[in-house]
């Protein structure tokens, strides 16, 4: 089974290889060392600050939408290119399959974060700015962020096309990131049923505020390591529901 | 073998190639500035909308505008051009209300001076004290909301009351205890300025900063003095139509009770313009304060 998992994993990450997602990373680059050129001119002692935000941002923005595109995409591009009969006829459960894929898309966000990683903090240092903790946290806690939307992708595609698996990742991770104000708002409202409405949906949604810390790099404040632990765990833990989900969905599915 | 249908498919391709090609580049220019019609204050958008979209990259767009906010500063030469640094600033300070830079360098950049009055001394102000609420140990905040507050709005009590909170933090520079002082003698509150300066004196643990503050509390002694003499002379010149001659001269008109005493030993006496003095004094209390403010980083 451990072949077969490993097969599938590297066979995910050979075939992001063949679609050219390194140029995401020759983009990022470019992007980056062209904003903190224009940043340098036009910025006022907060620099180091800027510097960070821009660089972690640029790096959750691009990963984030590669993570959408590639996961909402997996599942339903095997189905309708027919590609999926290969994988079923052969001595590999579909769990296993799926399980496969998520860990073959996480290995190619894995290795392109470590790589924009690298090109950011050689910049960084290359400014004479210190690369700080809380910068290494936050960049370690998006691949838990990633985690979670892919699987939510997953999750989406095992049951819809591409569109609609993408469309509706992309709003879980607005809604994600807003699920704390959904849930104060909810709480400010006279309604108990808008009330619980409100907790639920707060329940419901991945709480993505939770495993963003870049904030606490932009301020240099360092988290305890139980809660950063805490939130990855928390990360693992809704990728895995959805995993789950995805798994139930997948193994009913009939592909006549 | 190109067949003639492709060949002539390939041409008429080519050609709308050739001509979208021309079209960009001769139709290519610059951004185009509408014509200037007077000032427009910047259209920023809804705070919601900007919190909602960029919620997974707050710190990003905070900085977004952070940078428009002093790209504001650099390019601002009227009053409502500064005005418009409180609408970037006010912004960016929503969006991450902890940006401490922004509140100190977006705080002294919003006030105009135009022909001897401060404009957009009410926006500065409400930055300031939008900053202090977040930051309320931050020394240098409270030194320019007090400066603000004692320089363009007149509220010494206030601006005594910020300055002397700051003077007993940590980082305080030590000039802030005097200040306080002043202000609160600007302000006419002697009470809580004379108490203030003798817990100073008495918990001053350096000889030389006792003295110093021992002998605030006799300026602050004699500035209470000189207030009444003022306010003696207000009442004589309203009654008689002329300046008093002299402090004894409103004694014996009962403008007050008795010749007032100098806490420093010198006398006191009133100038030509009808304001009051002392002889073992260049320059009354007040007249220090707002110089000091000024004077302050």
């Amino acid at each position: 089974m451990i072949r077969e998992f490993g097969a599938l994993t590297l066979n995910g990450f050979r075939e992001a290889r063949r679609n050219r997602v390194s140029v995401v990373v020759a983009v990022f680059t470019l992007g980056l060392l062209l904003s903190s050129t224009l940043v340098t001119d036009v910025t006022v002692y907060t620099f180091q600050r800027v510097m960070s935000d821009v660089g972690l941002g640029a790096m959750c923005l691009t990963l984030v939408l590669l993570a959408i595109f590639l996961s909402s995409g997996l599942l339903s591009r095997e189905i309708e290119r027919r590609t999926i009969f290969l994988v079923v006829s052969k001595p590999v459960s579909r769990a296993l399959f799926i399980v496969g894929r998520l860990a073959g898309n996480m290995l190619t966000l894995a290795v392109l974060l470590v790589m924009m990683s690298v090109v950011f903090f050689t910049q960084v240092a290359l400014y004479g700015l210190p690369v700080t903790a809380p910068q290494l946290v936050a960049a370690g806690m998006l691949w838990v962020e990633l985690l979670v939307i892919s699987s939510v992708g997953f999750a989406m595609s095992s049951f819809a096309s591409q569109l609609v698996s993408a469309v509706v990742t992309t709003g879980v991770y607005f809604a994600g990131h807003l699920s704390a104000d959904i849930y104060s708002l909810a709480g400010r409202s006279s309604s108990v049923f808008i009330q619980w409405l409100g907790k639920g949906i707060y329940y419901l949604l991945p709480n993505l505020a939770r495993l963003n810390f870049r904030p606490q790099a932009s301020y240099e404040l360092m988290t305890p390591a139980v809660d950063i632990a805490k939130s990855a765990a928390y990360g693992v833990g809704y990728a895995g529901v959805m995993v789950a989900l995805a798994v139930f969905v997948f193994s009913r599915r009939d592909f006549k | 073998m190109i067949s003639a249908a492709a060949m002539s498919s390939r041409l008429i391709w080519s050609a709308v190639f050739a001509v979208s090609i021309v079209l960009c580049v001769a139709l290519a220019a610059p951004p185009m500035r509408p014509a200037y019609q007077g000032h427009t204050p910047p259209l920023l958008p809804r705070l919601e909308v900007v919190r909602a979209l960029g919620a997974p990259i707050h710190h990003l767009v905070t900085d977004y505008y952070w940078i428009q906010t002093i790209q504001a500063v650099g390019k601002a030469k009227t009053p409502a051009e500064h005005r418009d640094i409180f609408d970037y600033a006010n912004m960016v300070t929503d969006l991450d209300p902890r940006f401490r830079q922004v509140y100190v360098f977006a705080g002294v950049s919003i006030a105009y001076p135009l022909r001897g009055r401060w404009l957009n001394a009410e926006e500065s102000t409400r930055l300031l004290e939008k900053g202090l609420q977040h930051f309320p140990d931050y020394v240098y905040l409270r030194i320019m909301l007090a400066y603000n507050l004692s320089t363009f709005h007149r509220q010494y009590e206030r601006a005594a009351k910020i300055v002397e909170e700051a003077s007993r933090m940590p980082e305080a520079p030590p000039y802030l205890a005097g200040l306080a002082t002043r202000l609160h003698a600007q302000a006419g509150n002697f009470d809580a300025g004379l108490e203030f300066a003798r817990s100073l004196a008495e918990s001053a643990d350096e000889p030389e900063t006792r003295e110093l503050f021992e002998r605030r509390v006799k300026e602050l002694e004699l500035e209470r003095e000189l207030s009444q003499v003022d306010a003696a002379v207000q009442r004589y010149l309203q009654r008689v139509g002329s300046l008093p001659p002299g402090v004894e001269a409103l004694v014996r008109a009962g403008d007050l009770s008795h010749v007032p005493e100098d806490p420093l030993g010198g006398d006191i006496e009133v100038d030509a313009t009808g304001r009051s003095y002392s002889t073992a004094q260049q320059k009354r209390l007040t007249d220090f304060a707002r110089a000091n403010m000024e004077a302050s980083p």
